[in-house]
């Protein structure tokens, strides 16, 4: 990472350069199920160039920020797996291994735009933000879970940010709120691998689209929080209190065509996950103790008779595309509760 | 600051009422055809089946003369070819198969004056050594059971197949004849004049005929070197045709083969909505289920009664219900496995129903079909053996597979499919199986 501050233009840029080596991605063995074994090989790179511009004024600078993100994702998974088949020379049931070499690949393009301003009411400022990502990826692994498949076709993804926020700061209070909009375009398909006869009886040369996804996300995200410190008279302690709620709402509709079958679908979900977290923490000269608790209600999680690994999960493994399942989804109402506790102890 | 906030609370709130109009995430997601069909095969442990391992050549070699030697019957006019036509993709394309003394081959052959039909339809043999665990129509071999009760097979037979080999010859209506037959020669047929039960008395008396040609003593002789010639038993025949039958007739590589593969092209969208019929609400699979999509137990599926019937029962045949001990199974017949199902028509124990379109439609409607059989969709030549008496009908509906007692209800359409599914069973390979037939046999008998 390198970065230089221009002090007479108030401007300061900086770049960023990770590359890192992967060998065990959390939840990847979720999305190979009854393998046996699965080796895991690949790497991750990250370059970020950005730049931040600031103008003083009386009531506080305004800020303009710009980023510009290029991500490659690249993983290989060689999965391991037990086939049964029957023998008719011994009439049992035996097992054959069988290691199919899944490749994951995602580069991804991104920029975001922020800026904030001091109204002119003390205490407040107001900010906007603007994102877009592309992720580009080939033909992926697809995932078998139970009987499901989860094809990874070659595709694109298109996502935004657009968001608003406001924030005051009074002595020690603070409150600060922000509402932001995330559409989400992806498209993929499936390709005809051999000529493939379809229903009406003509048939798709290799390399024809045999199926299309279209997937549009409309997800909202809304924070709300409020902080006060209060001094304890007498001491040097202080006690803060917060409290906040996050509401996130989730939207999508998939549709679909089969050139195949001959057949099309449109798939709409949506449901909202609402979270209300407070805090308190007592700051003392000798150590801060803060407790943080959150309540996360109307998530989904995995269940039913067939599993069904969740977009978050895909996103963990493969550079946050989406993936079309081709079977049933079950996935039930939970209520997350965290409870976070931690004691600083200032080294001196 | 008033000018900011209320826009801020405005859009707050179209997002939270934009969320709440729609319930949390606990419905399906629309399955695909594959997606459907694959998890509900799943369940039914229908796996891919291996490769046959080829089989000693001379082992083969001497099991396909004897398959197709005629000298194996007590008149000289029949083999197990006769019967398990490869023209016909190992049946005879009759109902009820003609034994000794008949004319004709495949559908053309007719039964000889005072014969009657073989009670029960000639199965393919093609997959027979893909580890059935019964073997006849009620299962009376078992590859793990009691011997047929009324036979004692050789005790180290290797193999379900060799002990069924044992026991074509033994039978009058099929190959043996009956007492005062001659050949066609013209001379007595001396294998009709044992008594049913000197089972070893007529082996020993084919092997005679088998060693006292000079081909066969040398094929026997290539095919077993560590015995000496005078330890060659019908055992040893048996034992070869077993071997010829896992050697020449395993045809598993059908689309649905190749679709349980992994292949998703491999089955056409009609043949993978029969399929998800199949395994689901045709309720297909309760029954022809596991690698072999069947032969692992019995059921009363309300076939017509037809044909001479077997044992105290006859005219009636009661299919497994016949054996001692085996009572419950009243009507109840192996049910078959199903690869190359299409190729074997007529179908049923008796083939009482010429298509899968019409075994389907049956299916659909046991009871009605069973009530409303036409005779006149059998060939004449079996016409007026069919069992048709309310008494007969009330009883084989008395006693049906609990699966079957209520009607399917699948639409035209969903019948087409599920034929469409039956259909991609077949190994391309097993429509031709002109390849296994010999140029001659060493008996210098005719293979036709």
């Amino acid at each position: 990472m390198i970065g230089r501050r221009f002090s007479a233009n108030n401007l300061s840029i900086g770049a960023s350069v990770t590359w890192t080596t992967l060998h065990a991605l959390d939840g990847v063995d979720l999305l190979y199920e009854g393998s046996r074994d699965i080796t895991q090989t690949g790497n991750a790179l990250d370059l970020r160039v950005g730049a931040l511009k600031e103008w003083p004024g009386e009531r506080g600078a305004r800020a303009l920020e710009a980023i510009v993100v290029h991500n490659r994702f690249s993983t290989t998974h060689n999965v391991l797996f037990a086939d049964v088949f029957w023998d008719p020379n011994q009439q049992i049931f035996e097992e054959q291994a069988r290691v199919d070499t899944n490749y994951d690949r995602t580069k991804t393009w991104g920029a975001q735009l922020q800026y904030q301003i001091p109204l002119a009411t003390p205490g407040w400022r107001i900010g906007w933000l603007a994102t877009v990502n592309r992720s580009t990826h080939p033909n992926g692994p697809v995932y078998q879970i139970g009987n499901v498949g989860i094809p990874q076709d070659p595709g694109h993804s298109y996502a935004y940010n657009l968001g608003i926020g406001v924030s005051k700061v009074l002595g020690p209070a603070r409150f600060g709120a922000d509402a932001i909009f995330e559409p989400i375009r992806s498209y993929t398909w499936a390709d005809a691998t051999a000529p493939l006869a379809t229903l009406n009886g003509d048939t798709l040369a290799p390399g024809a689209k045999t199926l299309e996804n279209r997937f549009s996300f409309a997800n909202a995200l809304l924070r709300i929080g409020v902080g006060r410190d209060v001094d304890l008279q007498g001491t040097n302690n202080t006690i803060g209190l917060q409290l906040g709620l996050v509401l996130r709402s989730i939207s999508y509709r998939l549709e679909q065509t089969d050139h195949v079958q001959l057949t099309e679908r449109a798939f709409e979900r949506s449901w909202i996950e609402w979270t209300p977290t407070w805090g308190l923490s007592l700051r003392f000269p000798e150590l801060d103790i803060r407790y943080q608790g959150r309540v996360t209600k109307g998530a989904g999680r995995p269940g039913g008779n067939f599993f069904f690994v969740g977009q978050r999960d895909i996103a963990l493994s493969s550079g946050m595309l989406v993936a079309t399942p081709t079977g049933p989804l079950s996935l039930m109402d939970v209520n997350t509760t965290t409870h976070q506790i931690s004691l600083s102890l200032p080294l001196r | 600051m008033t000018v900011w906030v209320r826009p801020l609370c405005l859009a707050a709130l179209v997002v939270t009422a934009a969320a709440c109009d729609e319930q949390p995430p606990t419905g399906e997601f629309p399955e695909t055809l594959d997606g459907e069909l694959r998890r509900s095969i799943g369940q039914w442990g229908v796996v891919p089946i291996a490769a046959m391992a080829r089989q000693d050549p001379a082992l083969v070699a001497l099991g396909q003369a004897l398959t197709f030697d005629k000298i194996l019957s007590g008149n000289r006019d029949i083999s197990c070819g006769t019967c398990h036509d490869p023209a016909l993709h190992t049946t005879d394309g009759l109902p009820l198969p003609v034994g000794t003394g008949g004319t004709g081959s495949g559908t053309a052959r007719t039964l000889g004056p005072g014969r009657s039909f073989v009670p029960r339809n000639a199965p393919s043999l093609v997959n027979s050594a893909i580890g059935l665990s019964y073997v006849f129509w009620d299962g009376r071999l078992t590859r793990f059971g009691p011997q047929p009760p009324d036979v004692v097979l050789p005790f180290d037979l290797p193999n379900v197949l060799a002990a069924q080999a044992m026991l074509p010859v033994l039978n009058r209506r099929e190959m043996r004849g009956d007492p005062g037959d001659v050949d066609v020669f013209g001379n007595p047929n001396e294998l009709a004049q044992f008594a049913d039960t000197q089972t070893a008395e007529i082996w020993g008396a084919v092997m005679q005929r088998l060693l006292a040609i000079p081909e066969y003593f040398q094929l026997f002789r290539a095919a077993f070197p560590h015995l000496s010639s005078s330890n060659f038993t019908f055992r040893e025949a048996a034992i070869a045709i077993a071997a010829f039958q896992m050697d020449a007739l395993m045809r598993t590589d059908s689309p649905f083969d190749r679709y349980l593969q992994r292949d998703d092209n491999a089955l056409s969208v009609e043949a993978k909505r029969g399929g998800v019929l199949f395994f689901g609400e045709a309720r297909c699979s309760s029954c022809h289920n596991s690698p072999l999509l069947g032969g692992q137990q019995f059921s009363n599926t309300g076939v017509p009664q037809l044909g001479p019937g077997v044992g105290n029962a006859a005219p009636l045949d009661l299919g497994r219900g016949g054996l001692v001990n085996n009572e419950f199974y009243q009507f109840a017949f192996r049910v078959p496995p199903l690869r190359n199902v299409e190729l074997t028509a007529p179908y049923f124990h008796n083939g009482s129903f010429p298509t899968l379109e019409s075994v389907v439609a049956h299916y659909n409607d046991v009871s009605t079909s069973l009530r409303s059989f036409d005779p006149a969709t059998l060939p004449a030549a079996v016409r007026d053996s069919y069992h048709g008496e309310q008494t007969t009908i009330d009883s084989i509906i008395h006693h049906l597979d609990f699966r079957l007692r209520e009607p399917l209800r699948l639409t035209e359409a969903q019948q087409r499919d599920l034929v469409a599914f039956l259909k991609s069973l077949t190994d391309p390979a097993a429509r031709d199986l002109s390849g296994i037939v010999p140029v001659s046999v060493p008996s210098g008998l005719s293979i036709r």
